[in-house]
C-alpha cells in the first residue's frame, strides 16, 4: 500500500470470492458480504452482512456493508483510498468517488497473490496431501447403487474431520454420454461407469486440486486406450512447467498429445474449458490455455489437467497440482496416475 | 462453493409454480415503469434467481432477466458445455453464454432497447456487472429490492415443503452429534455426513463454545430453500421449552434475552435480517418463512437457539 500510495484499502468479499480478503487479513467469509477497511498505518475494520459471521469473525454487523463502508470512507478526510477487487465490489460502494482506483488496486492485489511466498506454496502442498487422502475416501465411497451426492457426503465428512472447512468438488458418472462434470445429482453409480471427480480441499485458506477417473469394475480396452492419452498429456504438461515457460506452453504440450492421436477436436472449447489453472487462495486462477502468455515463476502453483471428452468412452479427467521450482516443478499430488478400478 | 445435491424435481416444484412467480414479477414491472428486472446470482447471493427459476450456481455467476413477457433469460458465465446441466436443474428460456457477465448483460439490455432496468439488491450488484450496463451503455439502473421483497413472501406451499425437508435434514444432522464429542471437528464431520447424505444442497455449520456449553448452529439449504437450526448442548430443558413457546407466540424467557434476530428471504441473500431486538427493518406478511435466533443469559451461562417458523396472521 505504501508503494502504491494507498492509505486505506477497502476489500470486498463474499463466500464465492473471499480470496482477496484472505490474502489481506486472513479471513474467509462463509455467508453474506464482507468489506474490510484496511488502513496502511492503522487498524482494520471488518463490516459483515451476516450477524453469525460478525460474531464468528469478531467483526461489525451491519445490514448493508457496502453502504456503511461508503459512509466510513467518506469520513476519511485527505486520505488516499482505493477499492478492490473490481469483480466483487458492490455497486453501493463502487459507484462512489473512489471508483477510479479499482483497476490499479485490483491489479496490485492480483500480482501479490499470483507470486507466492514459499510459505504460501507450502500451504498449497499441505492441501495437496489432503486432496490425495480425500481421493482415497472418494474411491471407497464409489460403490454401485450409491447416489452421486452420497459420495460427496463421505468426502466432505472426511475433510471436516481433518479440520478442512472448504472444498470445491464436482463429478461425473456414466459412460460415453457424459460430457463433463457437475455438482452431484441423484444418479446412482452403476457397474461399468467411469466416475470422474476433481477434489479441491482448502484446509488453511489455500486450495490444491486433484483430478482422477475411476472405473466401477474392470476397465474396457477402449477405456484403457483412452486413458493412455490423458496420462501422456498430463506428463507432457507437467514436463513443460518451468520458470520462463508460459501457461500457453503448458497447454500446448498437453494438447499436442491429443492432436498426435487424432483427437485435436477435443481440446477445443466445445469439449473442455481449460487445460489447468492457477491454484492457491482461489480455486480457479489464471487459465492454462494456449493463448495465455503469463510467465511461470518459482513458487507459483497450478493444476495441470488435460480433462476433456473422449469420443469412445466419455469424459475423462486426470490432473495434478504442481509448484514451480527453480528448474522445473514439484508435483504435489501423490495419488498414482492410473485408471483406478473399484469393485463392481 | 456448493457441492451438495443440486437437482430439480418437478413434483416438488412444478413449472407452474415457477411460472406463477415470474408472472407476478412481470405484472409488477409496469407499475414501476421498468422495462425489465435483473437478478444476479452466485453462491453468495443465489436466492432471487433460484426462487424464479430453480437455478442454483455451484460456482461462477449469472443474471436472470425478466422482461414483461416470455420466460426469463439466463445470462450465465458458464461454458456452453454446462447448458444441458442448467436446463436439467432449472426452468429458464434462453441461455446466453457470458465469458464476461457485465458485457454480455449490457449487450442483452442494449439489443432489446431496455432503458430503465430494475435490479434486485442493486447495492450488492458487482461493479464488473453494473458498470457495463449503467455506464457502458447508459441504461438506468433502478433498485428493485422493495419491489422484489414485496412479491417474495409469503412462501408458497412448494417452498414450505422444501423448508420442512431442510429442517428435517438439520434435525437429523444435529441428532447424529455424539454425546461427548472430543473436538469441534468431530461435530462438524458428523453433521456434514448426515446432512449431505440426506440430500442437503449446502450446509454451514458453526460451533460456538460458551463456557461449559456448545452451541451448534446449522444452516441448511435444500433445493434452494435455507433454514437455520441451533441447539445448545448440554440441553437446558427449561430454555428449550421456552423457545418452543416463543415460536408459537410470546412467553417470558427463563433468563435475560440478550439477542433476538428474525431473518427471512427477501432478495438475493438466502436469509437477511428483517428484525432484531432494536427494530423491525421489514415487516413480514402472514405466511412468510422466517428464522428466529435468540441468545439468553441464563443463571449459569449463555444459551442459544434458532429455528424456522412461518409468520402467523
Amino acid at each position: 500500500m505504501g508503494n502504491a500510495g494507498i492509505d486505506v484499502l477497502a476489500i470486498a468479499a463474499n463466500p464465492w470470492r473471499s480470496d482477496y480478503l484472505r490474502y489481506a487479513i486472513d479471513v474467509t467469509v462463509v455467508e453474506g458480504t464482507a468489506i474490510a477497511l484496511v488502513e496502511r498505518d492503522g487498524g482494520t475494520r471488518l463490516l459483515l452482512e451476516s450477524p453469525a459471521e460478525a460474531e464468528r469473525l469478531g467483526g461489525e454487523w451491519t445490514r448493508s456493508p457496502p453502504a456503511h463502508a461508503a459512509e466510513i470512507l467518506g469520513s476519511f478526510k485527505a486520505k488516499r483510498i482505493a477499492l478492490a477487487p473490481r469483480h466483487c465490489l458492490p455497486y453501493a460502494l463502487a459507484r462512489g468517488p473512489h471508483r477510479e482506483s479499482m483497476v490499479t488496486a485490483t491489479a496490485m492485489l492480483d500480482r501479490l497473490m499470483l507470486y507466492k511466498l514459499p510459505a504460501e506454496a507450502e500451504a498449497v502442498k499441505s492441501a495437496a496431501v489432503l486432496a490425495d487422502e480425500g481421493y482415497r475416501v472418494f474411491c471407497d465411497a464409489a460403490r454401485v447403487g450409491r447416489a452421486e451426492y452420497e459420495l460427496v457426503a463421505d468426502v466432505e465428512a472426511f475433510f471436516r474431520s481433518r479440520g478442512c472447512p472448504e472444498n470445491f468438488m464436482i463429478l461425473g458418472s456414466g459412460g460415453v454420454e457424459v460430457r463433463g462434470m457437475h455438482p452431484p445429482g441423484e444418479r446412482r453409480i452403476a457397474r461399468g461407469d467411469l466416475v470422474t471427480t476433481e477434489l479441491t480441499p482448502c484446509p488453511d485458506g489455500y486450495y490444491a486440486q486433484i483430478c482422477r477417473t475411476l472405473v466401477v469394475g474392470e476397465p474396457t480396452e477402449a477405456q484403457r486406450r483412452a486413458f493412455s492419452v490423458y496420462l501422456e498429456a498430463l506428463e507432457a504438461g507437467v514436463a513443460a512447467v518451468r520458470p520462463g515457460a508460459t501457461m500457453g506452453d503448458v497447454a500446448r504440450a498437453e494438447n499436442e498429445v491429443f492432436r498426435r492421436r487424432g483427437l485435436g477436436d477435443y481440446v477445443s472449447s466445445e469439449y473442455t474449458r481449460v487445460r489447468g489453472h492457477g491454484i492457491g487462495l482461489y480455486v480457479d486462477g489464471p487459465a492454462v490455455l494456449e493463448d495465455v502468455t503469463l510467465v511461470l515463476e518459482p513458487d507459483m502453483t497450478l493444476i495441470v489437467h488435460p480433462n476433456t471428452y473422449h469420443p469412445e468412452v466419455g469424459y475423462m479427467v486426470l490432473g495434478d497440482s504442481v509448484r514451480v521450482t527453480a528448474d522445473g516443478c514439484e508435483v504435489l499430488c501423490r495419488t498414482p496416475r492410473e485408471l483406478i478400478c473399484v469393485a463392481a | 462453493m456448493r457441492r451438495g445435491l443440486i437437482a430439480w424435481s418437478k413434483e416438488q416444484v412444478p413449472t407452474s409454480a415457477l411460472d406463477a412467480r415470474v408472472r407476478r414479477v412481470q405484472q409488477a414491472l409496469g407499475a414501476q415503469r421498468l422495462d425489465a428486472l435483473l437478478a444476479y446470482t452466485s453462491v453468495a447471493r443465489p436466492a432471487a434467481v433460484s426462487w424464479l427459476t430453480h437455478f442454483i450456481p455451484y460456482w461462477n455467476e449469472a443474471l436472470v432477466a425478466v422482461l414483461p413477457e416470455g420466460p426469463p433469460s439466463l445470462i450465465a458465465s458458464f461454458s456452453k458445455r454446462m447448458h444441458p446441466w442448467i436446463r436439467e436443474v432449472s426452468h429458464v428460456g434462453e441461455i446466453l453464454p457470458a465469458p464476461d457477465l457485465g458485457r454480455a448483460a449490457a449487450a442483452f439490455v442494449e439489443k432489446r432497447g431496455l432503458k430503465r432496468v430494475g435490479v434486485v439488491d442493486l447495492e450488492y450488484l458487482p461493479w464488473s456487472v453494473a458498470e457495463p450496463i449503467g455506464i457502458g451503455i447508459g441504461a438506468e439502473l433502478v433498485d428493485a429490492s422493495e419491489l422484489f421483497a414485496s412479491l417474495r413472501q409469503p412462501a408458497d406451499r412448494y417452498e414450505n415443503a422444501l423448508a420442512v425437508r431442510a429442517a428435517q435434514i438439520a434435525e437429523r444432522a444435529l441428532a447424529a452429534i455424539p454425546s461427548r464429542p472430543r473436538h469441534a471437528s468431530e461435530i462438524l464431520s458428523v453433521v456434514e455426513l448426515a446432512a449431505r447424505r440426506e440430500g442437503a444442497e449446502e450446509i454451514i455449520p458453526r460451533v460456538t463454545q460458551m463456557g461449559d456449553r456448545n452451541a451448534v448452529e446449522l444452516s441448511v439449504a435444500y433445493k434452494g430453500v435455507w433454514i437455520r437450526l441451533c441447539r445448545t448442548y448440554p440441553l437446558v430443558a427449561e430454555a428449550e421449552s421456552w423457545f418452543e413457546s416463543v415460536l408459537q407466540g410470546h412467553a417470558p424467557p427463563p433468563g435475560k434475552l440478550t439477542r433476538r434476530t428474525v431473518e427471512s428471504c427477501i432478495g438475493g441473500s438466502p436469509l437477511s435480517v428483517v428484525e432484531d431486538s432494536d427494530r423491525v427493518y421489514r415487516p413480514l406478511p402472514a405466511g412468510a418463512q422466517a428464522v428466529l435466533s435468540v441468545r439468553l443469559e441464563l443463571g449459569d451461562g449463555p444459551w442459544r437457539a434458532a429455528a424456522p417458523f412461518l409468520v402467523r396472521a
